[in-house]
């Protein structure tokens, strides 16, 4: 006999009664109350953890089941199955399988998936999208850090000059535009979505000659052509509402130290990537890579003297933390790299 | 047996108290008893919550892995489980809740929001005209959502067979989700206590059990001063930051160096991480008991007495123990919370909580019942 509670859905007060399943009709049966409902006419909740299960009649009415195993056993005895996602939430097997699946799908979709769905995005990008992003960010870099360029006009023409006759290695984007700017953020480069670089004053001046000067424009090429900044932008979107949705409500402190951590490293590899179109580029207008090499040895000596501090940061320890924070990978690597190519 | 047989659902141990007779101070199991002199002495229903963190974990984590291979869709059939669970294993005064959502209704409300969303995000990201139209469409129409949201999370909560409801005009909606919220940003978030006075009272003041109304009573003064020792703690740890950093940058010198950008880095998002774990336990044990001490249904009175201690402990343990699991521990840290809220609320009063009775079928069918339910508006009980 199954024991359980019958409320009637209009008054509050709960009637003990008992419980039957024949084939064909649930039999309630107590003080006050007898109701057999036709099998059809009634439905009873899977089951949920250790929950008491419900069995609706119909109009509000229902009952409640407090002991699950002798409810299952009669229900059972009747020959009805209980649901696969019954068994699915019970099953400590089916959690700790759930749970491998989970992570390998985590990780099988950010080393497979992410990059994938990133090269198909930019692809597709509308121009216009990449023109808009590129013109705001210009005029925000403007307005904020960049001053015109106290370049004489004839330094600039001859490197704009030297910037038109290179060849492109794989007939890159057409519409590159080559602009000179002065800002205090020491000798720098950066592109924008649509294929302008900006060359500030103070690289120019570290740069022993002109040549440099283009092996750092084809590295900043190198970015355009493989659509850095809008992967960049996808995928912090991306991760971000991922670290959204699978912290929920915990998300907003925690996403912080992994999401810098994958972060600078994806830089790294884009840098890189740079790096190798660079030197393609260099080969393919018979520029030395080596070139660029130099440059960036130039580049971190000059951040020596101006820092102040060793060229290996300082302590073994300290220095090492930097390099996981790095955007850019040590110069020394990327110099090495270069000359071996 | 005997118990069982008397309707009680106890699968306690007997010793376990979960009503006070407040006259007496006597522990008993069930509703009001009768004294000798034949009148109800008010009894003190302790809110209970029986799940389980690694119960919970079967039931989320395949919700997860069904929700990523239906790329989402799955994700409202989830919601409903996670509720069910949440609802039926809370109890009070010998019954548990019940949630009767359907999935479809929740799938909608979700796909409206997520269109929302993205509309929104598309808006603020090309700026021109039309992201000021959409705001303020969104602006306009989001009163009437959230409203149409409580609706439908009332009339799908129920408990021993009758249905909550929600009884708030359109117009208070507007008053309540629109003008406070835009006021409290005009004046710097120092109008934040009043608007969350306005809130609970539009959400409890219009709430309903069958047909019996809830009532709030608290006041805006109240709210105020709840706020005044939070204010008072980000204050502090403002000029506790402000002051760290003073200490930290002069030593740098003229050019900032990666090494004491990433210190200084460390130690904001470190200070951030702290000033969250203390201040908003404080903030949650102070509202939610000033909420709940003033809302009445019927003859009975709720208390809510929260400790902040506790909950700092609470949150801080949950912290540390998704992030060393990467996430995997959250159904043991929405268990812990859950359980700590319940086991401070009570239900106080000497009336016979099977007495309420349902709305009649008619008037259901006059307020109609809401299609979606929009945003995930928790009644926080």
């Amino acid at each position: 006999m199954l024991l359980a509670r019958y409320f009637d859905g209009v008054s509050a007060r709960g009637h003990p009664v008992s419980l039957q399943r024949t084939q064909t009709h649930w039999l309630i049966s107590g003080e006050g109350v007898e109701r057999q409902i036709p099998v059809a006419q009634a439905t009873l909740a899977e089951r949920l953890g250790s929950i008491p299960r419900r069995l609706e009649l119909g109009g509000g009415a229902y009952c409640e089941v407090a002991d699950q195993e002798r409810l299952h056993q009669m229900l059972l005895s009747v020959g009805e199955r209980p649901a696969n996602v019954e068994w699915l939430q019970r099953s400590r097997a089916a959690a700790v399988l759930a749970t491998l699946a989970l992570v390998g799908m985590g990780i099988a979709g950010y080393v497979w998936v992410l990059p994938l769905a990133l090269e198909l995005s930019a692809d597709r990008l509308p121009p216009t999208v990449r023109t808009a992003i590129s013109t705001q960010t210009l005029g925000l870099l403007d307005s904020q850090l960049l001053q015109p360029s106290t370049l004489e006009p004839a330094a600039q023409d001859r490197i704009r000059g030297g910037f038109h006759r290179l060849q492109s290695p794989a007939d890159a984007a057409a519409d590159v535009k080559l602009l000179f700017r002065s800002a205090q953020i020491g000798p720098n480069a950066l592109a924008l979505p649509d294929g302008t670089v900006i060359v500030l004053d103070a690289l120019v001046a570290l740069a022993n000659d002109d040549e440099q000067v283009l092996a750092v424009v084809a590295h900043e090429l190198g970015h355009v052509h493989h659509q850095h900044g809008i992967k960049l932008m996808l995928r912090n979107a991306v991760l971000g509402g991922v670290a959204l949705w699978w912290l929920g409500d915990f998300s907003a402190l925690m996403a912080g130290a992994p999401a810098a951590l994958l972060h600078a490293r994806y830089s790294r590899e884009l840098e890189t990537e740079a790096d190798d179109f660079a030197a393609a580029m260099l080969l393919e207008n018979s520029i030395a890579p080596s070139r660029l090499a130099d440059f960036l040895e130039k580049m971190a000596a000059d951040r020596v003297l101006s820092e102040g501090s060793p060229a290996g940061g300082g302590t073994n320890a300290q220095s090492q933390w930097l390099e996981y924070l790095a955007t850019h990978p040590g110069s020394e690597q990327r110099a090495a790299r270069l000359r071996a190519m | 047996m005997e118990a069982v047989a008397a309707g009680r659902q106890d699968r306690r141990p007997a010793d376990t108290i979960q009503s006070v007779d407040l006259n007496t101070g006597d522990g008993q199991q069930g509703g009001g008893m009768e004294t000798k002199q034949g009148v109800a002495s008010p009894i003190s229903n302790q809110v209970q919550f029986h799940g389980t963190g690694g119960e919970y974990f079967g039931i989320w984590i395949v919700n997860l892995l069904l929700t990523v291979v239906t790329f989402g869709i799955y994700s409202a059939w989830a919601k409903v489980r996670r509720l069910k669970y949440f609802y039926g294993q809370t109890e009070v005064a010998g019954a548990r809740f019940e949630y009767h959502g359907k999935p479809m209704a929740i799938l909608l409300g979700r796909i409206v929001a997520v269109l929302l969303f993205a509309a929104y995000s598309v808006a603020t990201n090309i700026i021109s005209i039309w992201s000021l139209v959409l705001i303020i469409v969104i602006a306009l129409v989001l009163p009437w959502l959230l409203r149409n949201s409580l609706r439908f999370r009332m009339r799908n909560s129920s408990y021993r067979g009758i249905r909550f409801g929600f009884s708030g005009g359109v117009g208070r909606a507007y008053e309540t989700f629109l003008f406070y919220p835009i006021f409290t940003f005009i004046t710097l978030y120092l109008a934040a206590p009043l608007f969350h006075q306005r809130l609970k009272r539009y959400q409890h003041g219009n709430a309903k059990f069958g047909t019996s109304p809830f009532s709030f009573q608290g006041t805006v003064g109240q709210f105020y001063k709840a706020y005044a020792a939070v204010f008072g703690l980000v204050i502090l740890a403002f000029f506790a930051m402000g002051f760290g950093i003073a200490m930290i940058a002069p030593a740098a010198g003229g050019k900032p160096n990666p090494a004491m950008v990433a210190t200084l880095m460390g130690f904001l998002i470190l200070g951030t991480i702290a000033v969250s774990l203390l201040v908003t336990p404080l903030w949650l044990s102070r509202t939610q008991n000033l909420i709940w001490n003033n809302t009445a249904l019927g003859e009975f009175q709720f208390h809510c007495s929260l400790k902040a201690r506790r909950l700092v402990w609470i949150y801080l343990g949950n912290f540390v123990g998704i992030l060393l699991t990467l996430g995997l521990f959250i159904p043991w840290a929405a268990v812990r919370v859950a359980r700590y809220r319940a086991e401070s609320l009570t239900l106080d009063g000497a009336g016979d909580v099977e007495a309420f009775v349902a709305e009649q079928a008619g008037a259901v069918a006059a307020i109609g019942e809401e299609v979606t339910e929009i945003f995930d508006f928790d009644i926080a009980f």
